[in-house]
């Protein structure tokens, strides 16, 4: 008898529109557990190097953890991996919402997905029947006409669909997926490779539930950690205000990424906090599966020349700016609005804006005309621009179609060194937290596997101080001394190796960093008794950090086969810069040399080669990855 | 000399009041006025005086506005 997983991974080939059901043995789900480390055990063994990852012999997999769908607050998350049309390295994005708990009900761990279909599909999955259905009269529909149809067609409103938009479809490098309307696989273009596949959705529905094995042991603790949110500050605050909380600090302090990276000081910040969007435009509040906190934000604008639809959630943070502050915008409505078309398109708001940024950039130094906009006066702050190069975009049209590749790849479309002009790791725009603030955060960003991210850990002003949350709650962990933000010596390299490889855990059990320490309510303690009464397994933080280290090792060993080195592991030269205008303005540089000795010694303490940052055979020998030495070997 | 103290973010819900009065004969520095007014240093990501982002150990000499910004994560 299984807890807390199935046992059944689906396979899908749709060249030949056939599927079948594996049943891996408990010591698989016990050394990969799910997410990415599921994800790339496949992926290590089935793609090829140099695959295209548009192609068919790309994998597209869906992978909850092995507890997702647990009863438990904030443990509702599952990920999508492919190789990344973006980067062209390992591709992963984690969502919330209501779908990973869906599939486990259904009664699937994974799917694995491959080949592609020669006509639109959908995939139709009914607790434990799979159905392959025709998707043709969805092809061009947004996601919102999308989810409606096949929730009338299949006469059920308790489906949980997770599907692409147009985004998706026409190939645009960063189109994500997205569960009800609402909950991305944001990043690495993951939506481009579902397209290329030509499936429009995964539609779920599952009535069997989830089977625990101390079902009263984590309703007890379950209930413990939703009586104390609102005690909480950091998760009351997570409730009021949402991501966009952190607007506030950030302008404040002047180091909010505001027009193309070029300085942090942006004067209408005040436009863009929680407290203006609670103010004007916030509808009501909602929350993903099992979950108290309810961080997300619903908005609705109804305005004669302006409606924002409701359905489609609200701005997190990251939008805010990428979609604002960094397009030099300042109108939340509008803001807003923007948001709601990359919704409904499938695509990340991150990229999105970014490379809109990039182009406005190009246009102020005269690399882009009016004639290559098409008419457009693409200046900082043209909000009417905004929307309408959102639309070119997911169509691919025009300027769309330069900008549609990312920023990186337009950027050597353009020439003329527009290259300068861009902010990117490994192909992936940067999200907009500036390292030179928290360089712990840039760390990550240099390192990620699947380009610029800052979910890839926690960040460092948790761990500033002796009293500091991750300092007080996180000792179990070996996690003991408290490091500057602005730190980037060898204790901040040695601190983010722990937090690297407990963020990465807690993506692969399907864990949402705002639910447990540093960021939020639970305790570690919490946690792992949810892990142990969910699974019956009596494991250790010893084990699941093992595991999340495992998963970090795997993801390595992905991208060198594809050419990417050490030399990849690099972050934009702005943040070698000093911060331009505002508060910070000529501070924060971040020293070269010392990041450069930090990348050093990070590989190092991860057992990995210092000259080429590769695991060493011992380490996957430590980690039980000894079928991955001869990889490194080559 | 009066030092209003203003409280940002999360920290609004840490504390019983997000604005607080402290009055001073002599010059104060930021760390003194936070240990009189009870806010761990290890909430506070960023001060800030007038214009200006400074450390804990900058001296106000006049009355002045300081405003409290907490930690910050991703998300």
């Amino acid at each position: 008898m299984s807890y807390g997983y199935t046992g059944n991974i689906l396979h899908v080939d749709l060249s030949i529109k056939k599927h079948w059901i594996e049943y891996p043995p408990e010591t698989f789900y016990r050394t990969y557990w799910g997410g990415r480390a599921l994800a790339l055990y496949y992926m290590l063994n089935q793609i090829k190097p140099h695959t295209d990852p548009l192609s068919p012999d790309n994998l597209l997999i869906f992978a909850p953890g092995v507890i997702t769908g647990v009863p438990a607050p904030a443990i509702p998350r599952y990920t999508v991996c492919a190789k990344s049309p973006l980067t062209g390295a390992q591709g992963e994005a984690e969502a919330g919402g209501w779908w990973g708990p869906e599939l486990k009900k259904a009664g699937f761990d994974a799917i694995i997905i491959k080949g592609s279909s020669s006509t639109p599909v959908y995939l139709y999955i009914n607790d434990g029947k799979i159905e392959i259905k025709d998707a043709t009269h969805l092809w061009g529909k947004d996601t919102g006409t999308t989810q409606k149809i096949i929730k009338n067609e299949l006469a059920d409103d308790k489906i949980r669909i997770a599907q692409i938009g147009p985004a998706g479809e026409n190939l645009v490098g960063f189109a994500n997926i997205v569960n009800e309307l609402k909950h991305f696989n944001g990043r690495n273009g993951l939506g481009a490779v579902m397209g290329s596949k030509k499936l429009k959705a995964i539609a779920v529905r599952g009535t069997k539930p989830i089977g625990l094995f101390d079902k009263e042991r984590v309703s007890q603790i379950s209930k413990e950690i939703t009586k104390r949110v609102m005690d909480n500050p950091l998760s009351r605050s997570l409730r009021e205000s949402g991501t966009p909380a952190a607007v506030r600090s950030f302008y404040e302090a002047g180091c909010l990424p505001s027009y193309n990276w070029t300085t942090g000081y942006f004067k209408e910040g005040e436009n863009l906090t929680a407290e203006t969007l609670n103010e004007t435009i916030l509808k009501s509040t909602e929350g993903c599966y099992a979950c108290p906190i309810r961080c997300k934000r619903v908005v609705e604008v109804d305005e004669p020349n302006l409606k924002v639809d409701p359905t489609y959630g609200g701005p997190e943070y990251e939008t805010i700016i990428s979609l604002g502050s960094i397009c030099g915008i300042s109108d939340l409505k509008h803001i807003a609005k923007a948001n709601e078309l990359c919704n409904r398109y499938t695509m990340d708001t991150i990229s999105t804006g970014m490379v809109i940024a990039f182009a406005m950039q190009c246009y102020q130094e005269g690399l882009l005309t009016k004639e290559d906009t098409g008419g457009i006066e693409l200046t900082f702050g043209n909000k009417e621009a905004l929307l309408i190069l959102i639309e070119k975009i997911a169509h691919r049209e025009g300027l769309g179609d330069l900008l549609s590749q990312g920023s990186y790849l337009a950027a050597q479309k353009i020439g003329q060194g527009a290259e300068k002009f861009i902010y990117q790791v490994k192909g992936q725009e940067i999200p907009m937290h500036d390292p030179r603030v928290k360089t712990g955060v840039g760390l990550q960003y240099a390192l990620s596997d699947y380009g610029a991210d800052h979910m890839k850990a926690a960040h460092d002003p948790f761990f500033k101080d002796k009293d500091s949350v991750g300092i007080k709650e996180m000792k179990g962990l070996g996690i003991l001394e408290p490091v500057s933000p602005t730190d980037m010596g060898e204790k901040k390299v040695s601190l983010f190796k722990l937090i690297d490889i407990y963020w990465s855990l807690l993506d692969l059990l399907g864990v949402c960093d705002f639910g447990y320490v540093p960021r939020s309510v639970g305790t570690l303690d919490e946690l792992l008794e949810i892990i142990r009464a969910t699974t019956g397994w009596k494991t250790t933080w010893f084990e699941l950090m093992k595991l999340g280290e495992r998963s970090i090792n795997m993801a390595r060993i992905f991208n060198p086969r594809d050419g990417f080195t050490s030399k990849d592991d690099t972050l934009p030269e702005v943040f070698y810069q000093d911060f331009k205008g505002g508060p910070l303005d000529g501070q924060g540089a971040i020293n070269k040399e010392d990041f450069q000795k930090a990348l050093r010694l990070r590989y190092e303490l991860m057992g990995w080669d210092p000259d080429i940052g590769i695991p060493t055979p011992a380490k996957l020998l430590e980690l039980g990855l000894d079928w991955l030495i001869d990889e490194v070997k080559r | 000399m009066k030092i209003n103290i203003k409280l940002e973010g999360y920290l609004k819900y840490k504390y019983p009041s997000n604005i607080l009065e402290l009055n001073y004969s002599k010059p104060v520095t930021i760390y003194k006025i936070l240990e009189d007014a009870k806010i761990s240093l290890a909430d506070v990501f960023f001060i800030k005086t007038g214009d200006k982002i400074v450390k804990e150990d900058y001296l106000l000499t006049e009355s002045a506005e300081v405003k409290l910004f907490p930690i910050i994560g991703g998300g």
